[in-house]
């Protein structure tokens, strides 16, 4: 569903942020992109969702060139970050119906699925609320529910959890998994042990902007002959990380 | 004083004062007075006007020369504030039309030659003396009201493209909208559209403001800030309208610019700010400048707006100040926008 072939971007002349990164994920598969703070997991996430054009290399959605379609990929993928914030002043309720216009979903399907939407994160009592005062876990679950507002097949999730406490963590991780028994293929970026074990079928090890090392869990720590993940992931980073 | 004429039937022995006459003319009424020997003067000037007849060329009468005097005299007391012009038609009517055929139908001349708007109506009309104002009115406003109304266009602009542009892309709303099946073109234009829009709101609704603070103030002193009585023609409405749209539209594509090409809040603001600090300058050099815009000010982006609608305001533009004032801005939003929408990340 999603294939990444030999990525490769450069933001000067000098330094390469991803150094020809290819793989591939499934439909109804969790992929997870682990890697160090500046490893170029969020760089490789805006590639594959259009917002970064790759110096070399392709992306194809559902069988659609990601650099050639942009519009139809949108419409194929939904793409979330704690870093995308809502716009403050709005409600969760106007913001939904807003989202709903710009992809063109009929009115009376959007407020169904607004409707399930809202049951489901807990947002139902604060849709009358401005985004400004809701918490950052209220405001997360809006923006999951606004990006996944058009059912994309594909999802590109970066740094899921970040500054989530545990409960909402809880909820956003459950989600996920629904979602992948729904057939969904899903990328994430994360940089926490417990979230890419918990969720991913399989893990790239992203290490200056080179994919080091893929597989599930188990084939990682088989790898590297270690006895834990976290292990595994720093085996594989001591013996890759140029200073 | 003798006989007196009032065009609100008033008894000849109710008014004989100066305070009564005036009492009268502050509620908007004119009083006209004949002096005592009126009729017996009349008719001594009817007498010589004869014997001049009889020893002079009628046609030498008709140019004024060596016209006879009179001794008698009307005296027609108004108070400019309060009469309005259908009472100056009145007078015309009343007392003017009357007496100027007396005297010519005796002296036998023909009364189609002369005259018979002996007082011009003009004077009493409020749109006259409105206009009369206007002269001192638009040349004091014009020295504030350009630069003001382009302060107040960019601080719109800057405030409004601050929020959309620069926020949305900080907050990441702006990636959330660019992740929607819309273009990014598309959304820009949209973020564009709403900025000009706001920008011409606001600098009509500024232009209203000093127009009401021009008529508000009943002080026609020239050193007033906005003297009473500023008063823009439609065709001159109509060239200010398109300088601060094309003004607006260069202000947002410069901000736009700006916002896009630096990455940093701070730089942004910093940015922004310099063009603000600048009109805020020329704002008070403007009070004082002598003359009139020279041709390169019309060329500088943003000043030239402030230029032109002075110019403007003070009568002394022309079509191709406007001309060249609107087609250069919009040019150079031309090229400023099209550097923005020439990137392919946002």
């Amino acid at each position: 569903m999603i294939t990444v072939n030999n990525i490769t971007k450069s933001f000067t002349k000098d330094t390469q942020t991803l150094k020809g990164v290819s793989f591939a994920v499934k439909e109804g598969e969790i992929y997870g992109l682990l890697g160090p703070n500046g490893a170029g997991k969020t760089t490789l996430m805006r590639i594959i969702s259009t917002l970064i054009k790759p110096t070399s290399g392709d992306v194809t959605i559902c069988g659609l060139d990601v650099a050639k379609n942009v519009l139809e990929i949108h419409r194929k993928i939904g793409f979330l970050t704690t870093e995308v914030k809502l716009d403050p002043l709005s409600t969760p309720d106007q913001l939904y119906d807003f989202f709903a216009e710009l992809y063109d979903i009929d009115k009376s399907d959007a407020d169904v699925a607004k409707e399930k939407a809202f049951e489901e994160f807990g947002i139902a009592p604060f849709r009358k609320k401005r985004i400004v005062d809701l918490s950052t876990g209220m405001k997360q679950k809006v923006s999951i529910a606004i990006s996944l507002i058009h059912n994309p097949p594909v999802i590109v999730f970066d740094e899921p959890t970040n500054g989530l406490d545990i409960l909402t963590q809880k909820q956003v991780t459950d989600y996920l998994l629904g979602l992948k028994d729904k057939g969904h293929a899903i990328i994430l970026s994360t940089h926490i042990f417990s979230v890419a074990e918990q969720l991913c079928d399989r893990i790239g090890i992203l290490i200056d902007g080179e994919l080091k090392a893929e597989g599930t869990v188990d084939e990682l720590i088989e790898y590297t002959g270690t006895k834990t993940f976290e292990e595994a992931f720093f085996e594989l980073y001591v013996k890759n990380h140029k200073e | 004083m003798g006989t007196i004429y009032s065009f609100k039937e008033i008894a000849d022995d109710e008014v004989d004062t100066k305070s009564e006459i005036e009492a009268h003319i502050s509620k908007g009424e004119m009083v006209v007075t004949f002096n005592d020997t009126y009729e017996k003067d009349v008719e001594q000037y009817y007498d010589k006007l004869g014997k001049f007849f009889q020893e002079y060329e009628p046609d030498r009468v008709i140019k004024g020369k060596m016209y006879p005097s009179s001794n008698a005299e009307i005296k027609i007391y108004f108070k400019e504030d309060a009469t309005f012009s259908t009472r100056s038609e009145q007078l015309k009517q009343d007392v003017i039309d009357k007496y100027v055929d007396a005297y010519p139908d005796l002296a036998g001349i023909d009364t189609s030659l002369i005259p018979k708007d002996n007082i011009d109506t003009n004077s009493f009309n409020p749109v006259n003396k409105i206009l009369m104002n206007r002269v001192v009115a638009n040349l004091r406003a014009a020295r504030i009201i350009p630069q003001i109304m382009v302060l107040m266009i960019y601080y719109t602009v800057y405030s409004l493209a601050l929020d959309i542009f620069a926020g949305d892309r900080e907050r990441g709303f702006f990636t959330k909208l660019l992740m929607s099946p819309i273009s990014p073109r598309t959304i820009i234009w949209g973020k564009l559209l709403t900025i000009e829009a706001m920008a011409i709101v606001s600098s009509v609704l500024m232009f209203f403001m000093m127009f009401l603070a021009s008529w508000l103030n009943f002080s026609n002193d020239a050193l007033s800030l906005l003297p009473f009585g500023m008063l823009m023609l439609p065709g001159q409405l109509l060239k200010i309208a398109a300088i601060c749209i094309s003004s607006a539209m260069v202000m947002i594509a410069l901000c736009v610019w700006i916002i896009f090409d630096l990455q940093k809040p701070e730089d942004i603001t910093v940015n922004l700010q310099l063009p603000l600090a600048t009109i805020l300058i020329e704002l008070f050099i403007f009070m004082i400048r002598p003359g009139n815009p020279v041709g390169i000010e019309y060329v500088l982006p943003i000043h030239n707006g402030m230029a032109a609608i002075y110019s403007i305001m003070l009568s002394t533009d022309t079509v191709a100040t406007t001309l060249v004032t609107v087609l250069l801005n919009v040019l150079y939003t031309v090229l400023m926008l099209s550097q923005v929408l020439k990137k392919e990340e946002f």
